[in-house]
């Protein structure tokens, strides 16, 4: 069955939009991602063009970050002063990123910037957790390095606005959380994901917030962020296509179920194996459209 | 239904047709895409009253600025690195002709002079600074893209008369079809000149919701985004509340 997208002005296959979005919902339910890093690239794979794949994808996040968000919040696991601080960063970050975003497509290569930032981002994550969790699954040992973040090295330390975050039991310059926001906000509305694989390496590593809080509030501000981005996608680009982000929560939803369900009987090392196997084959999958040569050289882009 | 359409087609052009050489009649000047389109065929009647003429139908979509652009490889990757735009482009183009592609293929000169078939379309590059032949690639290269996707033609229809006077024609009109007003020109023909001339308009664009969806978020883009944003709220708001996993 086709389904006629109303922005995007285009027929697409709705089974395949409804697989695409239980998959994404899937592993959202399995792992706890956002699911992004699958959507956006095969979207863009089915020839959705990437300003409405991105900007869709601002609209996607926040439904999934919602529903993740309320229940660390049940649990009082979200830091709300650390999250509203990279809130401002990510705010900023999504501006730029905006801008970022019409100059790419001005100069025909939002597609190369795309690619070359999944590759570098996915391929370097798959890699690291595939190492990392092959390692758990044959040690079963779990290896923790207490080591010193970012934040507490000395020209960090030494930052202005420096501030109490009582909840994360921290005391560093606001600058820090901004500019880790600044990097989420970027590339949710450049690159359509959450960012998740960041943030929480970077939450931890680089601001050294309890890794308890993490995820609650890295989700927090994905919310606000990726609410500001679509509106922004929205006014700016007039890319985000309700009825694709419907079909996709729809298939979503589903997926999510399934996901919880299955996630009692996944666990640890090999579902996280799993999950690097995957985020490694879309990189792949980026990769060859990278480096193989194309079956057209010529693309063709309407401008007005 | 369709021969519902063609008799009261037949009506309205058969009683003063007399006076007029060429006559020319859309089954529906508009073409309604809704949710589940998937593509749609766009039927025209008409009255020829000049014997032994021939007679082309060009359909031609809106104009559009379009980039084409060429990869190349740099560090092994393929990226854009030429581009050219071209202006006032046909985002459709089709005709039909009771002309044998032999005889088209005799009278390039008419074809060029009353701009038939994809290579004699008279968009122009942008920047005309650029080299000739830099230019003709790029324009081949746009025809045939456009003809992959279905929006130009391969090959010229086959326009046949059902009777001595009256034609009909059809054009396939694909999913990804671009909206806009388009134009649909019938030529009666002989010995290379143009004898009568008839146009009409086709008016391609979204109905229903979809229409409402696509205004809505054209002309209150804010407005939209907010209404986008707070839909994806309650949605994961529900999908926590209904669905808990706890």
């Amino acid at each position: 069955m086709q389904i006629y997208l109303p922005i995007a002005e285009m027929s697409v296959p709705a089974e395949s939009l409804a697989i695409l979005g239980v998959a994404v919902g899937f592993l959202s339910g399995v792992f706890g991602v956002g699911g992004g890093f699958l959507a956006t690239p095969f979207l863009l794979f089915m020839g959705i063009p990437p300003a409405i794949a991105v900007g869709t994808q601002a609209n996607q996040l926040i439904a999934t970050s919602v529903t993740g968000v309320l229940g660390h919040m049940r649990r009082g696991n979200v830091d709300m002063h650390i999250g509203s601080m990279m809130l401002i960063g990510g705010m900023v970050g999504s501006v730029i990123g905006i801008f970022l975003f019409q100059l790419l497509e001005h100069f025909g290569h939002i597609d190369l910037f795309i690619s070359v930032s999944y590759v570098l981002l996915l391929g370097s994550i798959g890699v690291m957790m595939l190492i990392e969790s092959v390692a758990a699954f044959l040690n079963r040992a779990k290896v923790t390095e207490d080591v010193q973040s970012l934040a507490m090295k000395p020209f960090f330390r030494d930052l202005p606005y420096k501030t109490r975050f009582i909840k994360s039991r921290l005391y560093i310059s606001a600058l820090m959380p901004i500019g880790v926001g600044l990097l989420g906000g970027l590339m949710i509305s450049v690159l359509g994901i959450g960012g998740g694989f960041i943030m929480v390496p970077a939450m931890i590593y680089i601001l050294g917030m309890p890794s308890l809080l993490v995820p609650g509030t890295s989700l927090f501000q994905i919310v606000f962020i990726s609410a500001f981005s679509c509106i922004l996608h929205a006014v700016a680009n007039g890319t985000v296509d309700i009825i694709l982000a419907l079909v996709m929560t729809a298939g979503g939803v589903v997926g999510a179920q399934v996901g919880v369900r299955a996630a009692r009987r996944i666990k640890g090392a090999p579902a996280r194996i799993a999950l690097a196997l995957i985020i490694i084959g879309v990189c792949f999958r980026m990769m060859g459209q990278l480096f193989l040569q194309p079956s057209d050289v010529f693309t063709l882009d309407v401008m007005s | 239904m369709r021969w519902v359409v063609f008799l009261l087609v037949l009506l309205v052009i058969a009683a003063p047709a007399r006076a007029r050489d060429l006559q020319l009649e859309l089954s529906d000047d508009r073409v309604d895409i809704t949710t589940g389109f998937n593509g749609t065929k766009v039927v025209l009647f008409g009255t020829a009253n000049v014997p032994d003429a021939d007679l082309v139908i060009v359909l031609k979509g809106p104009e559009r600025t379009m980039a084409v652009r060429e990869k190349g490889r740099v560090l092994g990757m393929w990226m854009n690195r030429e581009t050219v735009e071209f202006r006032r482009v046909p985002s459709y183009y089709d005709f039909a002709t009771t002309l044998s592609e032999s005889a088209l293929a005799r009278n390039p000169e008419f074809l060029a002079d009353n701009k038939i078939g994809v290579d004699y379309l008279d968009f122009y590059p942008e920047d005309d600074s650029e080299e000739p032949e830099t230019l003709s690639r790029f324009r081949d290269a746009l025809i045939r893209s456009m003809q992959e996707k279905g929006f130009y033609l391969i090959k010229a229809h086959n326009l046949r008369f059902i009777d001595e006077n009256l034609f009909k024609a059809n054009f396939d009109l694909p999913p990804g079809v671009p909206t806009g007003i388009y134009q649909v020109e019938a030529m009666l023909v002989k010995d290379k000149e143009v004898l009568a001339k008839e146009t009409k308009t086709l008016q391609v664009g979204q109905v229903g919701f979809n229409a409402r969806v696509y205004l809505f978020a054209a002309n209150h883009s804010f407005f939209y985004g907010v209404f986008a944003v707070v839909m994806a709220l309650v949605s994961g708001w529900s999908a926590f509340t209904f669905l808990r996993r706890d």
